[in-house]
Order: structure tokens, then C-alpha cells, then sequence
């Protein structure tokens, strides 16, 4: 079953594994059709991740892998580079992070070319 | 300019007259450093002032807390946060009601305090990371880090303008151009702001020492947080405050909070869900 992210999440969706919270405890069980009060709920909680009802194939699409093309991270790629001149990215923390912004500016592009 | 005409210490004095703290929190710091006195005390003098009241507890109901239930007094709000992360968030709405006033023409207000309030974010999570106590006073610390900048605007508009100039033609951080100019830089300046607030000394150290957590002689873990959590507020581009390039990360800072670089994941995910809540709040009004 797909997971998919907090974000992601739609009114209507099937849950298909129990959500539990930080103790254990069950919020929303296996079956419950996600309903906006649903969502909120989830957010105050802090919980982050759901299975939902769904092709297996968009389970592909978990958190930030949606495979963006090699070009495009390139070009992103280059196009932050200049506001990392005076930071040093041979650090793991650093790499790390433009990483993420990189990422996170090309699946921006992507989703909305 | 040479730098001998400029004095910080009267930078900030000048300041002080306009921007000092309200009544209400140099109240509630007499009650909270008085042994004698109750949460009783505290709860009477913060509904004594209704505005911050009601900022308060709309910061305790945001999703920023994640509280199911509804936080509706201030004697309830003492309980779940205790009364020295109260004071911190009597603290935060006090500085930001100073600061409400300044100008959008150099900087985007909107643009400083989003910086700002993802510092802090990220400063409150890797200090809980830590297990570290009053985790309110990384947010706090995080929140002002750059309040020299503020201090610098008020006080020297076209300097800072000078300085945002050769910054950009040059292709260097403001901090540095801004010991060039000035002798010293935001972070030291906003440090002697909240050192003539009567700030904790350990509040003190993490601003001043945000770009040199070296420096920080008897706070370095305070430091290294918000030199850390600047970094990372910097690099994913929440916001800025004026600053156009991504500092260099103090390898020595991070290893200090002997943190593993896996728990970045945990840290964005935090900052994500409670950014855009903790923005609406302080931007509200």
C-alpha cells in the first residue's frame, strides 16, 4: 500500500493501516475514510506519514522521490550553487541541505512545468 | 566612514530610548526571580494586559503546540508550559511588538521575522533533540539572533544600505562587510541590545556569537544551536534578513551538539508542520 506524506493527504482517502500516536494509542483505525476534521487531527498530532488506499505504483511517489530528471537536478543544481559560495559543501550537514533545497526547488519545477 | 566614529554602545543607547521592553515583562521577571512569589502572581500580571494575553494564548493554541484541547487562561496555559516558558513567550511577544514599526525600504519585515521564526523552530528542535530544559529559550534565542540587524536599521539607515551594496557588488556575507564598515557586526550589536534589556547572559552569548560560536565562552552549546539552526534556516531559504548567501557551517559547533546528520530529517519535518502556523501568529498584527 502506498504511504504517502501529511501533504499529500486528500479528504476521502481510505486509510489502510491503523494510525497511532507518540503512546501507542489508536487515532484512526484501518478503513476510516479521511475526513477534514480527520486531517486536522492528524496534523495536531504530529503524524507525519499514512497508508492509504491506492496503486501500488504511486507508492513511488513516497515523500520527495518522485524521480525528477537528471537535467533538472542539474540545472537546480547550478542555479543554487552561487548562494553556497561561501559555505562549505564538502560538510555532510551541509551537502545534506542543499540537497534537500535542490530537491525541493526541482520537484517545485516539476510539478508545475 | 572609519570605524572609530562608531560606537555600539551608543548605537544601542540611542535605541533603548525608543525600543525599551513593556512594563508587563520586566513584571514578570521580578515575579519569576522572587522566591516569595506564586504562578498565582504571574497569571495576575499577564491578564492585567489583555493584547499580550491574547496573543498568548493564540501562540499556545496554535499548531506550533499541538495541544488537542483548547488553552483558554493564562493559569491554564502556566500549567502545561510552566511558568519559565511562559516568560520566554512573554518574552518573544514583547520584543516583536517593539519591532512592529520598522520600515519595509531596506528589508522585508515579512521576509526578516519568516528568517527569523525558522531559526527559532529549528534552534527549539535540535535543543529538544538534545533533551535540553525550557526549550522555549532556543526559540527565543533563535527568534532575536538577527534583532542587531533591526538595531542597525533603526539607527544607521543608509549605512546598512552602504553595506547591503558592497555586499552585493562584492559577493560577500553582510557580516563581514559589516565589521568592515562598522567595526562590529548585527550579531555583537543586537547582543549589547539584550545585554541592556538585562537579558540572561546566556541569551547574551547565543546572539553575539551566532557567526563565531567559538566565542561563547561559558554558553557554547546556546551558541552553536542558533549558529547551527541560522544555517539551516539560511540554506532551505526560509525567509531572510538581508543576508543573500548561505553562511559557512562551524564544523566545531556542529559536532558540539553530537547530533547525527539523519536527525536533519526529523528536524525539517518539525519545521514544515509548524512554520507556516508560527508565521500566521506573528504576523497576524
Amino acid at each position: 500500500m502506498p504511504k504517502i506524506t501529511i501533504d499529500q493527504i486528500q479528504e476521502g482517502m481510505v486509510v489502510t493501516e491503523n494510525i497511532c500516536g507518540h503512546s501507542g494509542q489508536v487515532l484512526l483505525g484501518a478503513g476510516v475514510e479521511l475526513t477534514e476534521k480527520h486531517l486536522r487531527v492528524l496534523k495536531t498530532w504530529g503524524i507525519n506519514v499514512v497508508s492509504v488506499e491506492g496503486d501500488e505504483s504511486e507508492g513511488e511517489n513516497e515523500t520527495e522521490l518522485i524521480s525528477l530528471p537528471e537535467s533538472l537536478i542539474k540545472e537546480v543544481e547550478e542555479m543554487v550553487k552561487p548562494r553556497f559560495r561561501h559555505s562549505n559543501l564538502d560538510h555532510p550537514v551541509v551537502a545534506y541541505l542543499f540537497n534537500k533545497l535542490v530537491v525541493r526547488k526541482g520537484t517545485d519545477i516539476f510539478l508545475h512545468d | 566612514m572609519t570605524k572609530a566614529t562608531i560606537d555600539p554602545e551608543a548605537i544601542v543607547k540611542k535605541v533603548l530610548k525608543v525600543a525599551s521592553l513593556p512594563e508587563v515583562f520586566i513584571k514578570v521577571e521580578e515575579v519569576l526571580n522572587n522566591p516569595h512569589s506564586s504562578s498565582d502572581h504571574l497569571k495576575r500580571i499577564i491578564d492585567e494586559d489583555p493584547a499580550l494575553t491574547a496573543r498568548l494564548l493564540r501562540l499556545a493554541n496554535s499548531a506550533y503546540y499541538g495541544f488537542h484541547a483548547k488553552v483558554e487562561s493564562v493559569s491554564q496555559a502556566i500549567t502545561i508550559l510552566g511558568t519559565q516558558q511562559l516568560r520566554e513567550l512573554v518574552l518573544a511577544c514583547s520584543v516583536l511588538k517593539v519591532f512592529s514599526n520598522i520600515s519595509d525600504e531596506q528589508i522585508s519585515m515579512e521576509s526578516y521575522w519568516r528568517h527569523s521564526i525558522a531559526c527559532g523552530l529549528v534552534a527549539r528542535s535540535l535543543a529538544s533533540l538534545r533533551y535540553e530544559n525550557n526549550v522555549e529559550h532556543y526559540f527565543v534565542a533563535g527568534l532575536l539572533h538577527d534583532i542587531g540587524r533591526l538595531v542597525l536599521l533603526m539607527e544607521r539607515p543608509h549605512l546598512v544600505s552602504e553595506i547591503f551594496e558592497q555586499a552585493n557588488e562584492e559577493k560577500e556575507m553582510l557580516f563581514v562587510v559589516e565589521r568592515q564598515h562598522l567595526g562590529f557586526n548585527h550579531a555583537q550589536l543586537g547582543g549589547l541590545l539584550l545585554k541592556n534589556w538585562k537579558l540572561s547572559s546566556r541569551l547574551v552569548e547565543a546572539v553575539s556569537f551566532h557567526h563565531r560560536p567559538k566565542g561563547a565562552k561559558n554558553f557554547p552549546i546556546d551558541a552553536a544551536i542558533v549558529h547551527i539552526a541560522d544555517h539551516i534556516a539560511n540554506a532551505l531559504e526560509m525567509g531572510s534578513s538581508g543576508e543573500q548567501f548561505v553562511p559557512k557551517l562551524n564544523p566545531d559547533a556542529w559536532d558540539l551538539l553530537e547530533l547525527d546528520v539523519d536527525c536533519l530529517d526529523q528536524v525539517i519535518e518539525t519545521l514544515d508542520q509548524q512554520y507556516n502556523d508560527a508565521i500566521s501568529f506573528i504576523l497576524a498584527d
